[in-house]
């Protein structure tokens, strides 16, 4: 269908990750409406040459007090074209940096620019959350407040939902029983972040249990980092164009190294899994899907991995099929839109 | 759910936090201090399940944390920028649009 004859239908799911932004709306078609945007800064102090630079280049930036901060994919490219300085993220660990000052002018000025204004009066708006971590004490219920009061300010009528519970929804798992229909909704849904590896089981679509593990995607980047010497910003980069993890090279300090620490995050991950879901004497009647996203898992060779690790864990639950989302980088910010298009059309029907 | 000190209850809790602090923090909120009353929060109490109802210890109802947070919600807005909107533009086909609509029709029936 031509897109001026497609229709954008009322109800957005935002994905508020440590790495990316990442807006979606549905069209009346069932095709899908995506801005994401890379959620770093590149920091720098007011002057000639900074104004200089930034006047003759064409990168994004914005002022603050008395700082400029070029933004997006751009601070990434002046990181490594400068080779020093830092890239800093609005957010850590899945919620507000807190060693950035002004953090929360920074991310809710850049969430405002993506996400733009609401299709309709008080449109539906789900927004990712990751759960409180199992291995930090960390908590986000206050993050969900203000985050809430944020998206609503703008005027959309906002919720959050679990991260992973987010990607659930999205990939559709199911869970198989011996001459039975497929449980539709049933089964583990994992979003590997920059920030966090966020875990949720759910039945039918509701969410039993949900959890989240730290040292996640940024981590792995520092800690390559401290080993190699290599800075941060040259670590992303070949994360992002050479990691192999089917094939490790062990030439190279820094593939090595990511390899080392991926697999060492999936063990922690999967051990974590098998931890919480023995906490209760729970039942599972069949196999299910487990279903994988986010930037961490975009690696080539992760899923294979993953599945190696998954077969070595012993589980309280068998497992039919890893598989990675159709969309992994865009899934959960997908899976927020079909729960704020569900939220919309329940309010339209109360009406 | 909250359990704070093995004991539950139906509480958020900020304990330590006397009405002076708190407006303090209100007065002062940045993002920095957004991080802190996380793990100052976190430091306190265990998240069962889901959250609500008063805060105990120190000060007196959520809707004192409610406020807060809307205080932290109503942000600054940047001294300048040289550009309008943000983020790369990528259109996803539709993958089986009845599946989506049906999930769609399930996720109406939770709650």
């Amino acid at each position: 269908m031509p897109n001026e004859e497609k229709k954008l239908l009322p109800g957005v799911g935002v994905d508020v990750g440590t790495a990316n932004i990442v807006v979606t709306r549905r069209f009346d078609d069932g095709s899908f409406s995506i801005k994401h945007h890379r959620n770093m800064l590149f920091e720098m102090d007011i002057s000639d040459e900074a104004q200089d630079l930034l006047e003759r280049s064409k990168f994004l930036y914005l002022k603050l007090e008395n700082k400029y901060f070029i933004v997006g994919e751009d601070a990434l490219t002046v990181a490594n074209a400068i080779g020093k300085g830092e890239i800093v993220r609005p957010m850590q660990n899945g919620l507000l940096n807190p060693s950035l000052k002004r953090a929360q002018d920074l991310l809710f000025f850049i969430l405002k620019t993506v996400l733009g204004k609401p299709l309709v009066e008080k449109e539906s708006l789900r927004f990712s959350v990751p759960a409180s971590p199992v291995d930090a004490p960390i908590d986000n219920e206050f993050h969900k407040m203000v985050l809430q009061d944020f998206f609503d300010s703008l005027g959309f009528s906002a919720k959050p939902i679990n991260e992973a519970l987010a990607n659930l929804y999205s990939e559709q798992p199911v869970m198989k029983v011996a001459g039975e229909p497929d449980r539709q909704l049933t089964g583990y849904a994992i979003s590997f972040g920059a920030g966090m590896a966020n875990s949720c089981f759910a039945m039918n679509g509701m969410s039993l249990v949900e959890f989240s593990n730290t040292k996640c995607g940024d981590h792995i980047d520092w800690k390559v980092s401290t080993i190699s010497g290599v800075p941060v910003p040259k670590i992303i980069k070949t994360k992002e164009r050479d990691l192999d993890l089917s094939k490790p090279d062990q030439s190279d300090k820094v593939l090595m190294g990511l390899s080392v620490y991926y697999t060492e995050m999936m063990k922690r991950v999967v051990k974590h899994i098998a931890v919480e879901l023995t906490k209760t004497d729970r039942s599972f009647d069949g196999p299910v899907e487990m279903v994988v996203c986010g930037g961490t898992a975009m690696a080539k060779g992760f899923i294979e991995k993953l599945k190696k690790v998954v077969n070595e864990i012993e589980l309280p639950f068998k497992v039919a099929d890893v598989r990675m989302a159709k969309e992994p980088f865009f899934s959960v910010s997908q899976g927020s839109c079909f729960a704020a298009r569900a939220d919309w059309e329940k309010l339209q029907k109360g009406k | 759910m909250i359990m704070e000190n093995g004991k539950s209850s139906h509480s958020t809790s900020v304990s330590g936090l006397d009405s002076q602090q708190l407006a303090e923090l209100i007065k002062t909120a940045n993002a920095g201090l957004l991080g802190e009353i996380g793990k100052l929060i976190a430091s306190r109490m265990v998240v069962s399940s889901g959250a609500g109802g008063e805060i105990v210890q120190g000060y007196e109802s959520e809707e004192s944390l409610r406020e807060l947070a809307r205080t932290m919600a109503s942000h600054s807005e940047v001294d300048g920028t040289n550009f309008k909107s943000l983020g790369k533009e990528t259109e996803v086909k539709a993958g089986d649009k009845d599946k989506a609509d049906r999930t769609i029709d399930l996720l109406k029936d939770i709650p």
